[in-house]
């Protein structure tokens, strides 16, 4: 499976690949480092099936990305992996078109969780 | 300019929450005072802005050791010096502190933003936060090294 990772701290990012790997361990994970760069690289692979995205971001933050990403009409799914954990902002998410949300900090257990949820497996 | 502890208690509560859950580290709160200098005790400091209805700057700094720890906890991995892994680890610590404390005061007056986080390396290097806020450090140990954090925040209104 291929699962697009957007976060501007290459620490999360590592940290977010290392957590998939240990449930999914023949993913192929595609990373980018903001929301600019984000849709590039989901542009560039289409066959992606799992988004994972950080709200704050420079250079077009994680709600504009994803909302992007569902204005294209793809299926992946996107999670929105962040620190904006008030109610109100995980309304504006999930209205926006996110599939679930995982509040920073969290353990790969509860990645894998919501991963699961997300994608029914 | 008096110091509110409901708005500092949650960056503390998120310090030990943050290292605990994506360090793997169970850090022990010290002390908590008033600082009276700009001289951070670490090698390491990462920086948080915070601004809307509160505002002023959040500061974690750690010894070099304790720094290549957290960040090679984080990452599965080992580290000697701080190098780029090690500043970002911080710097990513430091924006998991503000955004849990950030939630924590969300449905009170204390809401506010955070700003992308920095990171300022050196032995005895000096940060001075907003003139007239009170800052307010609480020392942990974190097995056998001593880290802070610094929280210089006040109301606007104030």
């Amino acid at each position: 499976m291929k699962v697009l990772v957007v976060d501007d701290s290459s620490t999360m990012r590592r940290i977010i690949s290392n957590a998939l790997k240990q449930f999914m361990p023949d993913a192929d994970i595609v990373e980018a480092e903001d929301g600019n760069d984000g849709f590039d690289k989901f542009q560039a692979n289409q066959d992606v099936e799992l988004i994972l995205s950080d709200w704050n971001m420079p250079n077009c933050d994680g709600l504009e990305f994803l909302k992007k990403v569902v204005e294209t009409g793809h299926t992946a799914p996107v999670i929105m992996v962040t620190t904006e954990a008030e109610k109100s902002n995980v309304v504006t998410a999930i209205k926006s078109g996110a599939k679930n949300y995982v509040t920073k900090p969290f353990t790969p257990d509860v990645l894998k969780g919501k991963i699961s949820q997300t994608m029914g497996i | 300019m008096k110091v509110d502890v409901n708005l500092i208690n949650p960056f503390i509560a998120a310090t030990t929450n943050a290292l605990e859950m994506m360090a793997m580290v169970k850090p022990e709160r010290k002390k908590v005072y008033l600082k009276t200098d700009n001289v951070l005790i670490g090698d390491i400091s990462g920086i948080m802005g915070l601004s809307g209805d509160v505002s002023g700057s959040i500061i974690l700094s750690f010894e070099a050791k304790t720094a290549c720890k957290i960040v090679g906890n984080m990452l599965g991995a080992s580290y000697d010096t701080i190098d780029d892994d090690v500043k970002d680890g911080i710097q990513e610590i430091v924006n998991l502190v503000a955004g849990q404390a950030k939630t924590m005061l969300a449905d009170t007056e204390y809401h506010f933003q955070i700003s992308i986080p920095t990171c300022i390396i050196g032995a005895n290097h000096q940060v001075n936060h907003k003139k007239g806020v009170p800052c307010v450090v609480a020392e942990f140990d974190l097995e056998g090294s001593p880290f802070t954090l610094e929280v210089s925040i006040a109301p606007k209104s104030s």
